[in-house]
C-alpha cells in the first residue's frame, strides 16, 4: 500500500515520521477545552440571563407593590375607619390587598408560601436594627412629639411599609427587601 | 550499510478518516458556534425591543402619574337604530377621544362596538359611525342606553360575585383576580399644564388641567395613551403559539402605543405621537384576551377608579431568536395622584 510519510532521518537511519499517539491526544485535548470553554461560556451566559430576567422581574414586581400600596394609602384617607387603620386593614391577610403576593416567573422559596410579602409597621419604638433595614426608625409616626406609642395606628400621620421578595434564582435563594413611607395627609 | 526502512507514517486510508473525524468535529464545532451567534444575535435583537418596551412603560408613567384620569362615558340621547352610520347624538361628549370606539350594551346580546371618526363642534355628537367593530354586530340601542368609550378598563365596585352581565373579564393581578369592565386597549387623562412657558400651573388654587396640542398647552384638551394596530400577525404564518393556548389558528394586531391629544373646542386640531414601534401585541376581535394562557385576561391598561391605581401590561413581540418569536410580558403599576374623574 501506497503510504505518506512526514519522514525524519534519524541516527540510525530509520524514518519515523508521522503524528505520534501523544501528539494526538495534545491536540484533541486542546481541541476538547475550546469546545468546553464555549459550551461552558454558552451555559454561563444563559445562566445570567435568566438571573437578569428574574432579577427584572423582581423589581418591576416590587415597583408595583410599593405604587399599588401608594394608590390604596390614598384611598384609605377618605376611609370612615381612618387612614391608620385602614391602610394596615387593606394590607393584612384577607384585606383587600393582602400582605402577600406572587410574581409569575418567579418561584419561592423552598416551605414559603408566596414570593411577595407586605408589612405595615405601626410600631413607632421599632428600631432599624430590629427591622434589618435602613428607615430611620425609631421615628415619630402619629405626630405626637414622642416615639413610645407601639401601636398608632389611631393618629399614624406616617406609616413605614416593608416589601420583600424571596425566590429561587439561577444560583440559590434570592432576596429583594425594599422599605418606604406613605403618607396620611 | 544499514538499509534505511520506510514504515512510519500514516496511510491514505488513515489519513482520510482522521481527515474524515476531524471535519465532523469542525463542522459540529462550527455549527455550534454558528448557532450560538445567530442565537447572540436574536438575544440582542430581543433585548433592544424589550428595553424599548420599558422605555414605553417609563414614559407612560411620566405622562400618568401627576395627570388626572377621565373615563368617558355617556348617555345615548337617542334611540340608534341598528344600520344608523352618519351620527350619535349623547348627553355629552366631554372626555371622549375625537376618534375611537364605543361600548354599547355591554355584556348583553346587544353588545356592539362602534368606532367613529370625529366629534361634533358642540360636543354633543360621535360622527361617521363604523358599526359593528371588532367582530361585532349593528344592533339597535334605547335612548338613555350608557355609551362608554371601549379602550377604558376599570375594576367594577362588585368584587365579590357579579353576574355575567356585569364584567368583561378577570384580570390577574399581583394581589389577586380582579373583575372589570371595558377593552382596555387605552386610558384618557389630563395634565397639568401651564398658561405659557414659565408659568404657573395653577389657576388661582385650582390645577390647570388641560394637554399639549401642537406644541400649545391648551386648557380643556385631553390625552390618550391607546394601543394603534397597523398590522395583523397569524400564528399559522408564523408557526408559532403566540398566546400558548395550544393551538396555531389565532390572529393577532400587532401595533404600538400612542399619545393622541386634541382639542376639543377645536375640532381636528391633534397631535398623535407613537411611542415605540409596533411591537405590542393584541388579539383580533377579542381586546384583552388571555396572550399568556394563565386562564385570565389580559387588559393592557386597567384602571381602579377608586384609588387612582393603573396597571399597564404589554405582551412584546420582541422578535425571534433562531427562527422563534420571542414574546415578552412587561408590566407596570402606577399610582395616578389625582382620582378618577368622569
Amino acid at each position: 500500500m501506497q503510504s505518506i510519510s512526514h519522514a525524519t532521518r534519524t541516527g540510525n537511519g530509520s524514518r519515523k515520521g508521522g503524528l505520534t499517539l501523544v501528539e494526538l491526544m495534545v491536540a484533541m485535548s486542546v481541541l476538547m477545552i475550546g469546545m468546553l470553554a464555549l459550551t461552558s461560556s454558552s451555559l454561563a451566559a444563559h445562566t445570567l440571563r435568566r438571573g437578569d430576567h428574574q432579577q427584572q422581574l423582581a423589581g418591576a414586581a416590587l415597583h408595583s407593590m410599593m405604587e399599588t400600596t401608594r394608590a390604596v394609602s390614598s384611598a384609605a384617607l377618605t376611609d370612615i375607619t381612618g387612614w391608620g387603620h385602614a391602610l394596615p386593614a387593606a394590607l393584612a391577610p384577607g384585606g383587600s390587598i393582602g400582605n402577600t403576593f406572587d410574581v409569575p416567573g418567579l418561584e419561592p422559596w423552598e416551605g414559603a408560601r408566596s414570593v411577595g410579602t407586605i408589612g405595615v409597621i405601626v410600631d413607632e419604638t421599632l428600631t432599624d436594627g430590629e427591622l434589618g433595614l435602613d428607615m430611620g426608625l425609631p421615628r415619630d409616626l402619629d405626630n405626637d412629639g414622642a416615639i413610645d406609642n407601639p401601636d398608632v395606628r389611631a393618629n399614624a400621620r406616617l406609616l413605614p411599609i416593608v416589601i420583600s421578595l424571596r425566590w429561587r434564582g439561577v444560583g440559590g435563594d434570592r432576596q429583594l427587601v425594599r422599605g418606604f413611607y406613605v403618607l396620611g395627609y | 550499510m544499514r538499509r534505511t526502512t520506510d514504515q512510519s507514517g500514516f496511510s491514505i486510508l488513515e489519513v482520510l478518516i482522521s481527515l474524515s473525524i476531524l471535519s465532523l468535529v469542525m463542522s459540529g464545532f462550527l455549527y455550534a458556534l454558528n448557532g450560538e451567534v445567530s442565537r447572540m444575535q436574536g438575544m440582542v435583537s430581543t433585548s433592544y425591543h424589550g428595553l424599548t418596551a420599558r422605555n414605553l412603560l417609563v414614559r407612560v408613567k411620566g405622562e400618568l402619574e401627576y395627570g388626572r384620569l377621565i373615563t368617558p362615558e355617556a348617555f345615548l340621547a337617542e334611540d340608534l337604530g341598528g344600520g344608523t352610520t352618519n351620527g350619535l347624538r349623547v348627553n355629552s361628549t366631554l372626555g371622549f377621544p375625537d376618534q375611537g370606539r364605543l361600548l354599547l350594551g355591554p355584556g348583553e346580546a346587544r353588545e356592539e362596538r362602534i368606532g367613529y371618526e370625529r366629534l361634533s363642534a358642540d360636543g354633543m355628537e360621535l360622527l361617521d359611525l363604523e358599526r359593528g367593530q371588532a367582530c361585532t354586530s349593528g344592533a339597535g340601542h334605547a335612548r338613555g342606553s350608557v355609551a362608554r368609550w371601549a379602550g377604558t378598563a376599570s375594576f367594577i365596585e362588585n368584587q365579590s360575585t357579579p353576574g355575567a352581565s356585569e364584567f368583561d373579564g378577570v384580570s390577574q393581578e399581583l394581589f389577586g383576580p380582579r373583575f372589570y369592565r371595558g377593552d382596555g386597549t387605552g386610558v384618557v387623562f389630563q395634565s397639568s399644564i401651564a398658561s405659557a412657558p414659565g408659568e404657573s400651573r395653577f389657576d388661582g388654587t385650582d390645577v390647570r388641567w388641560g394637554a399639549t396640542v401642537d406644541a400649545q398647552a391648551i386648557t380643556g384638551a385631553c390625552s390618550t395613551l391607546r394601543f394603534a394596530p397597523v398590522a395583523t400577525v397569524t400564528e399559522a404564518d408564523r408557526d408559532f403559539d403566540f398566546n400558548g393556548d395550544g393551538d396555531r389558528s389565532d390572529s393577532f394586531e400587532l401595533g404600538s402605543i400612542h399619545l393622541r391629544s386634541w382639542n376639543p373646542a377645536v375640532p381636528g386640531d391633534v397631535t398623535d405621537t407613537a411611542l415605540c414601534p409596533p411591537i405590542v401585541l393584541q388579539e383580533t376581535c377579542q381586546p384583552a384576551a388571555d396572550l399568556d394562557a394563565d386562564g385570565f385576561q389580559d387588559p393592557i391598561f386597567l384602571i381602579d377608579p377608586r384609588t387612582g391605581w393603573v396597571r399597564v401590561r404589554l405582551f412584546v413581540l420582541a422578535g425571534a431568536i433562531q427562527q422563534t418569536p420571542v414574546v415578552q410580558r412587561l408590566e407596570m403599576a402606577l399610582h395616578v395622584r389625582n382620582i378618577n374623574q368622569s
